[in-house]
């Protein structure tokens, strides 16, 4: 290695130290654009926060505040919207609603919605939920094919603020396209919608072929306690072979604790697959119906320790029967596992629930 | 024990809803002293004798379930109703509040007007 | 005969050059990939709101699993924190490993608990489990007493005593941020493929601590800490980051990581006795449930969701990194299978090669090489001029680096709030490359050298003495 390699290692060196200088006004510099814009956000909230306020418990025309707001200030303005929009309800709400409903802010977010840029579009979108027209569904429904999974989630968030059942339809059909969609984020943006999605998804168990989806409308279903369901649950829990859509259903039979379930249960606690019968022994549980406690009791000798356990669970809640039962099996020195587990869940109980 | 009848504590972590809670508390006609979290809430409650006390749940530092637990053992404190105010929509929360001596419980999303009357309420009882 | 020697010398400096300009460049790309995943990190967070978990009936559920080893000191405050974090509802399980301190009494007294029978929900093989206790003042908890048995085996009866969907392993001595359960749990809602997530840590030394939350974040006045500051912030930012995208994260931080339970039982748990057993467990998640689900994928959240003592003596920094070393050839060499192994994609071609070649063999490959530029340089073979300006560009590139670091948690995080902070981390950035560099990498060299030479001893008495 020869002096003939200085010059490129000089030149490297000499690169490297221009790349540092320029690093370090980098630092500096972003922290100066920091520092101001931190300057001007707390400037405007000393400065607009007494009027919004103000504002907030008067009768006085939203536009007048809004007015006075230059544009340039809108950044900060939306972001402390934001906060309050999310922590305040009734006249409060609907007073900061108007400040976005009956303003010059209304035509400012619907022509940002079309606009390209998606900072832009999905702020706009998120605040136009505020606005309840048939044009903001419109123009949000045509922002459903987007390829942005965020411009997605942020309509259909909005869509469900609207309230605008009538479409979960096409919400549907849209999410089942997209690849990349989990059942959890399909499930936790339509569960922003209220109950009044659930004749419409119930309708659609007919003819909803993925599995996945009919998981996710059981879901919703099970969420809202939506007891209309049940004969067509009922019908998928016979007629489905999938492990998952049983698990599901059965939970949805716990939940809306419909005495015509009683067979439908007992036929599955006898089900081959563990996970199954606990599905089935929680619903009971939640039922507790006298005409299964027997079932439940045996449930107590079933080979499984996950079965084991829920039954005994179940057994504490069920009936003054099954808890006498489930003090037996606490006492009973010869069958060790199941005794361990009653005095576990009868303690547990005890300990946790009472006062 | 003369307590000061206008004076509220106010234990909230969001600066945004302590400054709207104070604004609306004010015109009122209420005084509102305010903190962090539940840390030093106790010796100012001693010295000045608020007529009410409203607190956050999740807090830093020190919650407001353990605030709310620690002044209803303080019998120098005792006496000063407590209202709740937490994201926690959820039942057992509630209760362990209730449980725990809350006067009352707001969940939020709020409405200024409704958090007025519970203090009123409470004020009256 | 020197004519053959000379050129040896010869072509060994050239491997030498070729290699830091490979590692240069390789740090290049990875910063490149990580200030796009950064990008889209945050983009995607600007409009979520997390706290709408709360208002939901079905969220996954969590326990936070605690094992402590003679803790007496900071479990106390350490538990208190933890049962004060954001999330609907979760657990605390904290293990305590057969401590020979009074850390069992401590939670029992202060925490009123009450013993009850012991009910595993998983069957991987542990110590013998002594007690389980409850507590009624703090629902979720759950203490549990069991035999000596090193820390994998603690976090192991944790997975057995645990039924919730997510487990989160702590340190008892971190400090996690009120909104890291929120914050960690979100990818496994994102991408049903995610089997574990690991969180960014930064060093909690010379930070306001205040009953086991940061109240102000500070820089640690001790230079050793100060080092590993920027360390952190380099290493988190840029390896993490970068790797991600290559769906090849192979080491999630063990103070503050977070797993799928079924995917833990499937892979049977931690792995005991095993130096670097946070390493381990993924790069063995990786190989295992990547031949069921080539989509399975290990992810990162960029925030920093969890704070960290640093050690400020030499000695036990020495003891670290020396197991860190170590715990990395280990979990290498136990998985050496994929090692070019085109069946893991981007993680069996590149990232784990690049672990191999830098990671492991890196300390020795470098000392070799300072050792033979020095004998070069004695021997008048390198000119001293030309030694000086490799070596300058050499500290310059790691200047620039470091720097570039800095930059990136100014774009992003801004956790360090004041100008002074700013200088400080600054100077920082340049002085670590003289002499904080060249120790660590001492250290690992050491570490690499004892673990081929058959001392594969724990070290086990690192961070004891530093809970606050």
């Amino acid at each position: 290695m020869s002096t003939g390699y200085n010059f490129y290692i000089l030149m490297a060196l000499f690169v490297l130290l221009q790349v540092a200088y320029f690093f370090m006004a980098c630092i500096f510099l972003l922290r100066a654009v920091n520092f101001f814009r931190t300057k001007r956000q707390e400037k405007f909230i000393s400065k607009w926060q007494d009027l919004i306020f103000s504002y907030l418990y008067s009768k006085d025309n939203p536009q007048n505040l809004i007015s006075l707001i230059p544009k340039s200030k809108y950044k900060y303005l939306f972001s402390y919207l934001r906060t309050f929009l999310f922590n305040l309800k009734g006249d409060d709400l609907n007073r900061l609603k108007q400040l976005i409903t009956e303003t010059s802010l209304r035509e400012y977010f619907f022509n940002k919605a079309d606009k390209l840029n998606r900072k832009d579009r999905v702020e706009a979108i998120y605040f136009l939920k505020y606005i309840n027209t048939e044009e903001t569904v419109n123009l949000l429904i045509r922002n459903l094919n987007t390829p942005s999974e965020l411009v997605f989630r942020t309509t259909v968030e909005s869509l469900a603020y609207l309230n605008a059942y009538g479409k979960i339809n096409l919400i549907l059909d849209v999410a089942k396209k997209r690849k990349n969609l989990t059942s959890d984020s399909i499930l936790s943006m339509i569960l922003k919608f209220d109950k009044s999605i659930c004749p419409i998804l119930t309708e659609r168990l007919d003819t909803e072929k993925s599995t996945k989806i009919l998981l996710i409308i059981i879901t919703v279903l099970w969420h809202f306690k939506y007891a209309e369901a049940l004969k067509k649950i009922l019908n998928i829990l016979f007629y489905s072979g999938d492990k998952a859509l049983i698990i599901e259903s059965l939970r949805y039979l716990g939940e809306v604790e419909n005495l015509d379930s009683i067979n439908a249960l007992r036929f599955f606690l006898g089900h081959s697959k563990p996970d199954i019968r606990v599905a089935a022994i929680e619903a009971v549980g939640k039922i507790g119906d006298a005409s299964l406690e027997d079932y439940i009791i045996k449930k107590m000798l079933d080979p499984e320790l996950e079965v084991k356990i829920a039954a005994a669970k179940a057994m504490y809640k069920c009936s003054t029967k099954t808890e006498y039962k489930l003090f037996e099996y606490a006492k009973n020195p010869s069958r060790q596992i199941e005794s361990v587990i009653a005095q576990r869940i009868i303690m547990e109980k005890r300990i946790l629930e009472n006062d | 024990m003369a307590t000061n009848k206008k004076n509220i504590v106010l234990i909230e972590d969001d600066e945004g809803i302590t400054r709207l809670i104070k604004f609306k508390l004010e015109k009122e006609g209420y005084e509102v002293k305010s903190f962090l979290n539940g840390e030093k809430v106790i010796e100012y409650l001693v010295r000045n004798k608020p007529a009410l006390i409203i607190s956050d749940v999740m807090m830093p530092v020190i919650d407001g379930l353990t605030l709310l637990k620690e002044i209803k053992a303080d019998p120098r404190v005792s006496d000063i109703p407590v209202i709740m105010l937490s994201t926690h929509s959820h039942e057992s929360a509630v209760l362990e509040c209730l449980r725990a001596g809350a006067a009352d419980y707001v969940t939020k999303p709020f409405s200024t007007t409704e958090l007025i009357l519970r203090i009123e309420k409470t004020l009256l009882k | 005969m020197t004519e053959i020697l000379k050129n040896i010398v010869q072509y060994f400096n050239y491997f030498i050059l070729l290699y830091f300009l490979a590692i240069g460049s390789i740090y290049i790309l990875l910063s490149l990939l990580s200030f796009f995943n950064l990008k889209r990190y945050l983009n995607n967070q600007a409009f979520k709101d997390l706290k709408d978990v709360f208002k939901l009936k079905k969220y996954k559920s969590i326990s936070l699993i605690v094992p402590a080893y003679n803790e007496e000191a900071g479990i106390y405050t350490s538990v208190l924190a933890l049962l004060q974090l954001e999330y609907p509802e979760y657990k605390i399980i904290v293990v305590n490993d057969g401590s020979k301190d009074q850390t069992l009494d401590i939670l029992k007294e202060k925490f009123n608990a009450i013993e009850v029978p012991y009910l595993p929900f998983g069957n991987i093989p542990t110590e013998k489990v002594n007690s389980v206790y409850i507590c009624k003042n703090y629902k979720n908890l759950v203490i549990v007493d069991k035999k000596n048995g090193g820390k994998a085996d603690a976090i192991n009866v944790g997975i057995n005593i645990s039924d919730s969907d997510l487990i989160i392993v702590v340190d008892a001595d971190s400090i996690i941020e009120r909104d890291s359960l929120l914050k960690i749990s979100y990818p496994f809602v994102e991408n049903e493929n995610v089997i574990a997530v690991g969180g960014t840590v930064r060093i909690a030394n010379g930070c306001q601590i205040n009953k086991g939350y940061v109240t102000s974040v500070e820089l640690p006045k001790s230079w050793l800490a100060k080092f590993q500051v920027v360390e952190y912030i380099r290493a988190f930012m840029f390896g993490r980051n970068g790797f991600q995208i290559m769906d090849g994260i192979l080491i999630i931080s063990g103070a503050f990581s977070c797993f799928k339970r079924s995917e833990l039982i499937k892979v049977n748990g931690f792995l005991k006795n095993c130096i670097g057993e946070d390493m381990e467990i993924i790069v063995r998640m990786h190989r295992q449930l990547r031949k069921e689900n080539p989509q399975a994928l290990i992810s990162f959240i960029p925030d920093p969701v969890c704070w960290t003592e640093a050690p400020e003596s030499k000695k036990i920094l020495g003891l670290q990194r020396k197991r860190w070393q170590k715990g990395t050839i280990v979990s290498l060499l136990l998985h050496k299978q994929l090692f070019f192994n085109t069946h893991y994609g981007l993680l069996g071609m590149i990232v784990f090669p690049y672990f191999v070649l830098f990671e492991m063999l890196g300390p020795i490959i470098e000392a070799v090489g300072y050792l033979v530029f020095f004998v070069s340089l004695i021997f008048g073979m390198v000119s001293l001029n030309f030694a000086l300006v490799l070596f300058s560009a050499a500290i310059l590139y790691g200047i620039v680096l470091s720097l570039l670091s800095v930059i990136f948690e100014e774009l992003t995080f801004r956790r360090y709030s004041r100008l002074s902070h700013l200088i400080e981390l600054f100077i920082i950035a340049v002085l670590e490359n003289f002499g904080y560099r060249q120790i660590t990498l001492w250290y690992r060299f050491k570490g690499t050298l004892e673990y081929f030479l058959g001392d594969r001893k724990w070290g086990h008495m690192e961070k004891k003495g530093f809970s606050s």
